[in-house]
C-alpha cells in the first residue's frame, strides 16, 4: 500500500508547501489514515510523517494537533482531530461524498 | 494467526505497550518492516485493543506504567480466554531477577531488559512468533483432529444405532458372548422374550444354564474355553439344534447358528438363536399324519412298511417265523350303510382298541384302508399263529355297543408266514390278502393260511371285476323273469326280475358269483339302475303288446340308496318307460329296512307316494322289529326260501312260515313264498293261507322271450283241491 501511495504522490512530499493545497491528496491521505488510527496501527505514524507538510499546510492548527497526537500514540484522540478537520474543511466535505474505504 | 495482509503477505500483528512514546516509536520503527505493529501508550489502551476485534500475535509490554503496570495488564489478559494465549514479552528497565521471575511467573514468555539490542529484540520476537505459529498449527491441527474424532464418533453412534435397531427388530435371538468368561455382552429383545430374561439380567452373566440337558452345559463350557484360547470351535460356522430352557422352566427346541468374531485381541462368539417349537410341532404332526392313522391312532400303511421291513430283518437274523395277519370285518359295509359313517368310525375305533389288547406277541397292529387291519407277530410255531388268529376272532365276537344297540361283528383273516409264504413285504401282504379273500368267500369269521393256489383265485376275482365293469356297455347283462302266482287262482299275477350275466367266455355267470363283487366294488349302483330301467321298459312293452298287465318286482341294494336319490331315480325311470307305477314292486332286504329304520320309514313313504308297491325280501333271515314293521309303508312280505325248503319236514320252519303268514295278514300285508319246488310245499303254503308263490314248482326264471311265450299261452297253475 505504501508503495502504491508513493507511486501516485509527487516527490519530496515531506517538504512543507506554502502554495496551493492539493485537497485531493489530503483527502486521500486522511482516508488512509483514518482506519490506521482506528486500529492503533503504527503505520499511521509513518503515513503522517510522510505527508506531514501537506497535511499541516492544508489543515493548519488541526494538522499540527493531529501530528502531536499521533507522535504521542494517542490514536483515539488523533482520530477525533481528523474528524474535526474533515468537518472544518469544506474541500474535504465535497470529496466526502465518495464511497468510504 | 492474527496478522494483516500487506502486498499479499500475511504479517503477524504485534502490540507494543509503553507509556514512553519514544520507546514506542523506537520499537515500532524496529518492528514495522517485518510486522504489523499496533501501539498503546497505556495499560488501559492496550486492553481495549486486545479485547477488540484485532487478532494479536505478540505483545511487547513495558512494566512500569502509571495507572496500570505491565504485571496487572498481563494478569488481566490472562483472565480472558480470547487473550489468554497471546504470548507476552516484557521489555523493561526493571532488570532484577525478582522482577524477571515475577514477570515469567505471571505467564510472560520472555523478559528483555532495557537497554536492549535491536537484534536481540528481533531475534526473540521472531522466536516467540515461530513458537506461536507452531502452537497455532498444533491447535488447528488438534481442532481438525477433534472435528474428525467428533465426526467419527457421530458415525459410530449412528452405526451403533442402526445396529441396535436391526438387532432389536430381529425375530431371532441375537447373542454375543465374550469367550474368556463365557458371558453375554449382547442380548436383544427377541432373546429376552425367548428366554424370559431381560438384557439387564443377562449381560455379564454366563449362559450355560440356558442349555439342556445338563451334560451339554459342560460341553459348552469346555468348547467356549477352547474357543477363547484358539478362536476355533467345533460349533463355529455351524447350525445346531439343541434344547433351551426358558426362565419358567419350560424346555423348547432352538436352532443356534454360531460365528466367531475377533476384536481387540479377544474372541467373541456371535449366536443367532431361533425358536423352532412351531417347526418341530409341524414336523411331528406331519410325521404322525405320514405314519399313523388319524382315526385309530394305529400305524398306517406307510409305517407298517417300515416296521415290516425291520421285522423281516430281525427274523432273518433270528431264523424265526414272522406271521402277517390281514383281516377285515365281515358285513362292515352293511354297518356303514345302515348306521352311517360316524358310527362306522366309532366301530373301527372300538375294534382298534380291542385288538390292542390281543396279546404281547404282537409286533405291530396297523390300520390300512376302511375296515382292514394288519397284525405282525414273530411266531415260533404254526400253533402260535393259529392261537393269535383265534384270539383276534374271539376278541371281536363280543358285541359292540353303538348308539344304544348291540352290534355283532366277525372278521375274515388271511395269514402269510415269512419265509414260507414270501420273503419280502410286498409278497407277504399280497399273499395274506389272497388268504383273507379265501376266508371271506368261504365261511367268514375264520382264518385261512395262504396257499399258492390262492393267488390264482385272487387273479380270477380281479379279472371278473374288470369284466363286470364293461358288462353293461358290452350288453352282456340281461334279465330273467320268474313268474309269481296267486295261490288262490293259480294265475300268473307278477314276475320277479332276476339279473344274469352272459359272459362271452365264461358263459352264464351265477349271480352268487358277481352280485357280491358288484356290491363290494360299488358297481351295483349303475347295474341296479340298468335293471330297474330294463325291467320297467320290458313290462311296459309287454303291456303295450296286449299281454296281461302285471307287476314286475325289482330287487334294490342298500348301496343304491346310499349312492343316490332312489326316489328320484325311480320316478325318472317310470316317466321314461311310461309304466304305471302300480305295476312296479321294489324288493328290499330286511337288513336294509332295519339298519336305519327311521330313515327307511321316510324312504318308503316317499316311494309309496310314487304309487309303487314295496316288499321286504328274504323275510325271517335277519331280525325285524315288529313295531317298525307296522310303520313301514310296505305291501308284501316275502318268506325266505330257506324256510320254504324245510317247512315240510321241519316243524320249526313250518311254524315260522305259519307265523309270518299270520303276522302279515294281521298287518294287512300279503305274503309271497319263494323257492317253492314241490307239491307238498305248495299244499302247506295253501293250507296256511299264504297268498302267493314263486319257484321251480311252476317255473324257473325265464328269458324275456320265454316269459313272453308263457304269457301268450296263458299258462297257469292247476291247483289241486286241498285236503281237509
Amino acid at each position: 500500500m505504501i508503495a502504491a501511495l508513493h507511486a501516485v504522490l509527487p516527490e519530496e512530499a515531506t517538504v512543507p508547501i506554502a502554495g496551493d493545497v492539493d485537497w485531493s491528496l489530503v483527502k486521500h491521505v486522511l482516508d488512509e489514515l483514518e482506519p490506521l488510527l482506528d486500529n492503533a496501527s503504527m503505520q499511521a505514524n509513518l503515513l503522517f510523517e510522510t505527508y506531514a507538510g501537506q497535511l499541516k499546510t492544508a489543515l493548519g492548527t488541526l494538522g499540527v494537533e493531529l501530528e502531536q497526537r499521533i507522535e504521542l500514540f494517542l490514536y483515539p484522540e488523533a482520530l477525533e482531530t481528523l474528524k474535526r478537520a474533515r468537518k472544518k474543511h469544506s474541500e474535504l466535505h465535497v470529496m466526502d461524498s465518495r464511497t468510504p474505504n | 494467526m492474527g496478522g494483516s495482509e500487506l502486498d499479499g503477505v500475511m504479517r503477524e500483528k504485534i502490540l507494543i505497550v509503553d507509556d514512553d512514546s519514544g520507546n514506542l516509536a523506537a520499537l515500532g520503527r524496529l518492528l514495522s518492516s517485518d510486522y504489523d505493529v499496533v501501539a498503546a501508550p497505556s495499560g488501559e489502551r492496550a486492553l481495549r485493543i486486545a479485547f477488540g476485534t484485532q487478532q494479536l500475535d505478540l505483545i511487547l509490554l513495558d512494566v512500569m506504567m502509571p495507572d496500570m503496570d505491565g504485571y496487572e495488564l498481563l494478569s488481566r489478559l490472562r483472565e480472558h480466554s480470547a487473550t489468554r494465549d497471546i504470548p507476552v514479552i516484557f521489555v523493561t528497565g526493571m532488570d532484577s531477577v525478582a522482577d524477571e521471575e515475577r514477570g515469567l511467573g505471571l505467564g510472560a514468555v520472555d523478559y528483555i531488559a532495557k537497554p536492549y539490542h535491536p537484534h536481540i529484540i528481533l531475534a526473540r520476537v521472531h522466536t516467540q512468533l515461530e513458537l506461536k505459529r507452531a502452537r497455532d498449527f498444533l491447535a488447528n491441527h488438534n481442532h481438525i483432529l477433534e472435528q474428525q474424532v467428533a465426526a467419527r464418533t457421530a458415525e459410530l453412534r449412528a452405526s451403533e444405532a442402526r445396529f441396535r435397531v436391526a438387532m432389536d427388530s430381529m425375530r431371532d435371538a441375537f447373542v454375543i458372548l465374550e469367550a474368556e468368561q463365557g458371558s453375554a455382552i449382547e442380548w436383544n429383545p427377541s432373546a429376552a422374550r425367548m428366554f424370559g430374561f431381560s438384557r439387564e439380567e443377562v449381560l455379564g452373566q454366563p449362559l450355560y444354564q440356558l442349555i439342556v440337558p445338563a451334560r451339554y452345559r459342560e460341553q459348552a463350557q469346555y468348547g467356549i474355553k477352547h474357543f477363547a484360547a484358539t478362536g476355533e470351535g467345533v460349533a463355529v460356522g455351524k447350525t445346531l439344534e439343541i434344547k433351551a430352557l426358558h426362565r419358567n422352566g419350560e424346555e423348547f427346541p432352538v436352532e443356534v447358528s454360531l460365528s466367531a468374531m475377533r476384536l481387540d485381541d479377544k474372541n467373541y462368539a456371535v449366536g443367532i438363536v431361533r425358536d423352532i417349537s412351531e417347526r418341530k410341532r409341524y414336523q411331528a404332526q406331519l410325521e404322525r399324519q405320514t405314519n399313523f392313522d388319524d382315526l385309530t391312532g394305529l400305524p398306517n400303511r406307510n409305517l407298517l412298511a417300515d416296521r415290516l421291513s425291520q421285522a423281516l430283518a430281525r427274523c432273518q437274523q433270528s431264523k424265526k417265523d414272522l406271521a402277517l395277519l390281514t383281516f377285515n370285518l365281515n358285513r362292515f359295509r352293511e354297518v356303514i350303510d345302515s348306521l352311517g359313517h360316524r358310527l362306522g368310525d366309532q366301530l373301527l375305533l372300538g375294534v382298534a382298541m380291542r385288538l390292542g389288547s390281543v396279546g404281547d406277541s404282537i409286533d405291530t397292529l396297523a390300520h390300512m384302508n376302511g375296515d382292514e387291519f394288519v397284525l405282525l407277530a414273530e411266531c415260533g410255531e404254526t400253533g402260535e399263529t393259529i392261537a393269535l388268529a383265534q384270539r383276534v376272532l374271539k376278541t371281536l365276537e363280543q358285541p359292540f355297543l353303538l348308539n344304544g344297540r348291540e352290534l355283532f361283528l366277525s372278521a375274515s383273516i388271511g395269514i402269510a408266514v415269512f419265509p414260507k409264504d414270501g420273503e419280502n413285504a410286498e409278497t407277504l401282504l399280497k399273499n395274506a390278502a389272497a388268504a383273507m379273500y379265501r376266508t371271506k368267500m368261504s365261511t367268514g369269521n375264520s382264518f385261512s393260511f395262504y396257499s399258492a393256489e390262492m393267488n390264482a383265485h385272487s387273479l380270477e376275482r380281479l379279472n371278473l371285476e374288470v369284466d363286470l365293469r364293461h358288462a353293461i356297455e358290452r350288453n352282456e347283462l340281461c334279465l330273467y323273469y320268474q313268474p309269481q302266482l296267486s295261490l288262490r287262482s293259480g294265475e300268473v299275477i307278477g314276475m320277479e326280475a332276476l339279473l344274469r350275466w352272459q359272459h362271452p367266455v365264461r358263459g352264464l355267470v351265477s349271480p352268487l358269483d358277481f352280485i357280491p363283487l358288484a356290491e363290494e366294488t360299488g358297481l351295483i349302483v349303475p347295474i341296479g339302475a340298468w335293471v330297474l330301467r330294463t325291467a320297467c321298459a320290458q313290462n311296459r312293452a309287454w303291456q303295450a303288446a296286449g299281454l296281461p298287465a302285471m307287476t314286475v318286482a325289482v330287487n334294490l341294494s342298500a348301496r343304491q340308496f346310499e349312492a343316490q336319490d332312489m326316489t328320484a331315480l325311480i320316478a325318472q325311470v317310470l316317466r321314461e318307460s311310461g309304466l304305471d307305477p302300480s305295476y312296479l314292486e321294489l324288493e328290499l332286504t330286511e337288513s336294509v329296512a332295519m339298519g336305519n329304520a327311521e330313515a327307511f320309514i321316510d324312504v318308503t313313504d316317499a316311494l309309496k307316494k310314487l304309487g309303487v308297491s314295496l316288499a321286504i325280501d328274504d323275510f325271517g333271515t335277519g331280525y325285524s322289529s315288529l313295531s317298525y314293521l307296522k310303520r313301514f309303508a310296505i305291501d308284501h312280505l316275502k318268506i325266505d326260501q330257506s324256510f320254504v325248503r324245510d317247512m315240510v319236514g321241519d316243524p320249526d320252519s313250518a311254524s315260522i312260515v305259519e307265523a309270518v303268514v299270520g303276522l302279515s295278514h294281521g298287518l294287512r300285508l300279503s305274503v309271497i313264498a319263494e323257492g317253492v319246488e314241490t307239491e307238498a310245499q305248495l299244499n302247506f303254503l295253501r293250507s296256511c293261507s299264504c297268498d302267493e308263490m314263486q319257484g321251480f314248482y311252476f317255473s324257473k326264471p325265464l328269458s324275456s322271450a320265454e316269459f313272453e311265450q308263457l304269457l301268450r299261452e296263458g299258462r297257469k297253475l292247476d291247483l289241486p283241491a286241498l285236503l281237509p
